[in-house]
């Protein structure tokens, strides 16, 4: 018998979800507005017991295909956390639909279930289907407003391209798999020992294995919308429903880091020196061209989707500089957790970015720019969150998105890897130019006309958490930082 | 003495000579009458087909088809299970039928929502 | 010639299958990259994951023969690319309904 422990989350979130489900079938039309609420309870009760949860030791089940360790519990937390603020932007614009809002809840819960499966997963076909449990509801996510053409096209293009990127990494892991003859991460660890890699183009299962590492490279950059696999990111971000764009622009990223955390720095790192140079590559092009790319956006939709390619660059810069490529050992737990506390404190500032975009494209169905000129002086409050999580974005001090870089720029420092440092600082600069248009947009122009927004209590709850934890972890990181550093223990020698 | 791929050869000759042999011997043994415009229907006997065989089918097969093949592929998880039955013992056919509650539960979610329904 | 035909066929090696897996594999590509009507897409990534089905199971055979872990893997892709299937033709009938095509490149709102 398995230790169903180490899966309690997972299973009880997909129970919830199969309950809602028959919930939407069952309920009568006019009552299914309640089942938002209802998910919103079933999220707030579970970050509770996830919060309670932990101490540092480790539980496995099935045979140590899932395990429950710090790192686990960390980003399942990270999961809890995005999917409830989630829930909370889409209650009202569900609501609004003509038909079939229901379904959005179960969705969302099982999108949840495969997040913090992915977490501990540490199985070839485990990471597969957790990962194809977040993939396959997103697509549908993505293309929710089925009367919309921008909705139903941005389905499309992600189903496309996700479908293809899952094809990648199942080819890449097949490779793997061959060369090492197992599926399990900790054999896989083993088998390498043993392998003559020196020259692996001599040797046909070497090549067999890099070939499949680069795919599954791929496949992984691809989840996690890095250069050169960012293409789908602006089209699915602006045609997609605001609250499912909030959840994509940092759902499967979360999720994604999580699985290329264990994956590659946990157990391939034996054979560090052949892939950690593509991660310096995918890095340094993600903060270079997100940045650019950028900046001639008019939709503030397409700009968040360029700045969180650009951001997610950030966080591969903390992952490489957890490898030793230049300075021997001694930098992997400071690596690591620099990564994690990027990725909490981007989930933060970037939903409180969306927040404001989801109240604004709810109920005034806009979405530009400029549409958000004079909106400091009719809405101030909605306009303070913007600005708070815009100032985080481009890594002002005092806030999160500044102590995330702090941590990670100094990791990396450490690590030896300056020129990347370098070209950071230098794209955090170029980022302020387009963060700061929008402020300026919202601050020092005219509103042409009167506006008349009135918020519901779960906008306004998702806007003052969001900002707060910005605030919060800005003034005072450690509350988050000594979680991470806790969690990254697992990497010391 | 030969190999199993050998047997495949073998199959895949006799298996052609036969179709082969069948159309043959129809060829051979019916007797010819000069084709009439009946005989170059699409059916023989039943209904006269109207317009052109390239239609677009109803969308609402490929409704059915969807469900259909949801359901149906699951099955490859049933065999192996159902083949190793008796070994497996109690645990497993308590996983099954919690697999075979979710499938349950999808099929009462597409009733409910009439997607079996043809309107 | 026929003896040699007949040594042949019964030594079918790793080699063999996994070129044939990575045919598949190129050819499922090919079909991504350049068809435009969306179930004709649809269908190369099938061949994708049929190639890595492929794959997967002669790995089973001649790497791993006393385990079954490649052949349980492909039972798991095919599952889960059935599921992928259905939801991606309702996306495409989704899109069909808009514009009455199911050409990839007619959709074309999303640009700059």
């Amino acid at each position: 018998m398995s230790n169903l422990t180490a899966l309690s989350l997972e299973l009880i979130t997909a129970l919830a979800a199969l309950l809602f489900l028959i919930a939407d079938a069952m309920l009568p039309k006019e009552k299914r507005g309640y089942l938002g609420y209802g998910c919103i309870a079933f999220l707030g009760l579970l970050m509770f017991g996830a919060l309670t949860m932990g101490g540092p030791e480790t539980l496995s089940a099935f045979g140590g295909r899932i395990v429950l360790d710090p790192l686990a519990l960390f980003f399942k937390q990270l999961s809890i956390a995005i999917v409830f603020l989630v829930a909370l932007l889409s209650v009202d614009v569900m609501k609004k639909l003509p038909d079939g809002h229901g379904e959005f809840y179960p969705i969302l819960l099982f999108i949840l279930t495969g997040m913090m499966l992915l977490a501990g997963a540490t199985e070839f076909v485990t990471i597969f289907i957790a990962i194809e449990l977040i993939s396959i509801p997103s697509y549908v996510l993505a293309g929710y407003h089925k009367h919309v053409f921008k909705s139903s096209e941005a389905g499309m293009k992600y189903f496309i391209l996700g479908a293809f990127s899952s094809a990648l990494l199942l080819y890449g892991m097949s490779l793997v798999y061959g060369a090492t003859g197992s599926t399990q991460l900790s054999e896989i660890s083993t088998a390498l020992q043993k392998l003559p890699l020196e020259s692996p183009v001599s040797s046909g299962f070497g090549a067999l294995l890099f070939v499949g590492l680069v795919l599954m490279m791929a496949g992984f950059g691809f989840k996690i919308a890095a250069v050169p696999f960012h293409l789908w990111a602006p089209d699915v971000y602006e045609g997609a429903p605001s609250p499912v764009t909030a959840f994509l622009s940092v759902g499967p990223k979360a999720a994604g880091i999580a699985v290329i955390i264990r994956v590659f720095l946990l157990f391939l790192e034996p054979i560090q020196h052949h892939w950690a140079h593509l991660f310096v590559i995918l890095a340094a092009l993600s903060m270079v061209l997100g940045n650019l790319l950028a900046i001639p956006q008019r939709n503030l939709k397409r700009m968040l989707a360029y700045s969180g390619i650009a951001q997610i660059g950030y966080v591969l810069v903390g992952l490489v500089a957890a490898t030793n490529l230049e300075s021997p050992g001694g930098t992997a737990q400071l690596g690591i957790s620099s990564a994690m506390f990027y990725m909490a404190a981007y989930v933060a500032t970037n939903l409180a970015a969306f927040s404001v975009v989801v109240v604004f494209s709810c109920l005034l169905g806009k979405e530009e720019i400029s549409d958000l000129k004079g909106l400091s002086r009719l809405y101030p409050g909605i306009s303070f969150c913007m600005l708070i999580a815009l100032l985080s974005l481009a890594g002002v001090p005092p806030l999160a998105g500044f102590m995330g870089k702090f941590y990670l720029f100094s990791a990396a420092w450490s690590a030896g890897f300056h020129w990347l440092v370098g070209l950071g600082v230098l794209c955090s600069v170029i980022s302020l130019y387009y963060y700061f248009m929008v402020i300026r947009t919202m601050y020092f122009e005219e509103s042409p006309i009167e506006l008349k927004l009135s918020l519901t209590w779960p906008q306004k709850l998702a806007l003052g958490v969001t900002t707060l934890s910005i605030l919060f972890i800005g003034i005072y990181p450690s509350c988050i930082s000594t979680v991470t550093l806790e969690a990254a223990r697992l990497f010391l020698p | 003495m030969f190999s199993p791929y050998a047997y495949i050869a073998f199959f895949a000759v006799v298996g052609t000579a036969f179709i082969l042999g069948a159309f043959a011997m129809s060829w051979f043994l019916s007797p010819s009458r000069p084709a009439t415009l009946r005989k170059h229907d699409n059916y023989e006997c039943g209904e006269t087909p109207v317009g052109m065989g390239w239609v677009q089918y109803n969308v609402r097969y490929y409704l059915f088809a969807m469900v259909f093949l949801i359901f149906d592929v699951e099955a490859i998880f049933l065999i192996p299970w159902a083949v190793a039955f008796k070994k497996l013992g109690y645990l497993a056919f308590a996983e099954m039928a919690a697999f075979l509650l979710v499938l349950l539960i999808g099929l009462l979610y597409a009733w409910r929502k009439d997607a079996l329904k043809w309107v | 010639m026929t003896d040699f035909l007949l040594y042949k066929l019964s030594h079918v090696g790793l080699d063999h299958v996994l070129l044939m897996g990575a045919l598949l594999f190129s050819i499922g590509l090919y079909g991504v990259l350049t068809r435009r009507n969306a179930i004709a897409v649809l269908m190369a990534v099938e061949l994708l994951f049929n190639a890595v089905n492929i794959n997967l199971v002669a790995f089973s055979r001649y790497i791993t023969p006393s385990l079954m872990t490649g052949q349980i893997f492909a039972l798991f892709i095919i599952a889960v690319a059935a599921a992928e299937a259905a939801v991606g033709i309702a996306l495409i009938l989704c899109l069909y309904r808009h514009r009455r095509s199911v050409y990839v490149d007619e959709a074309d709102e999303l640009q700059w």
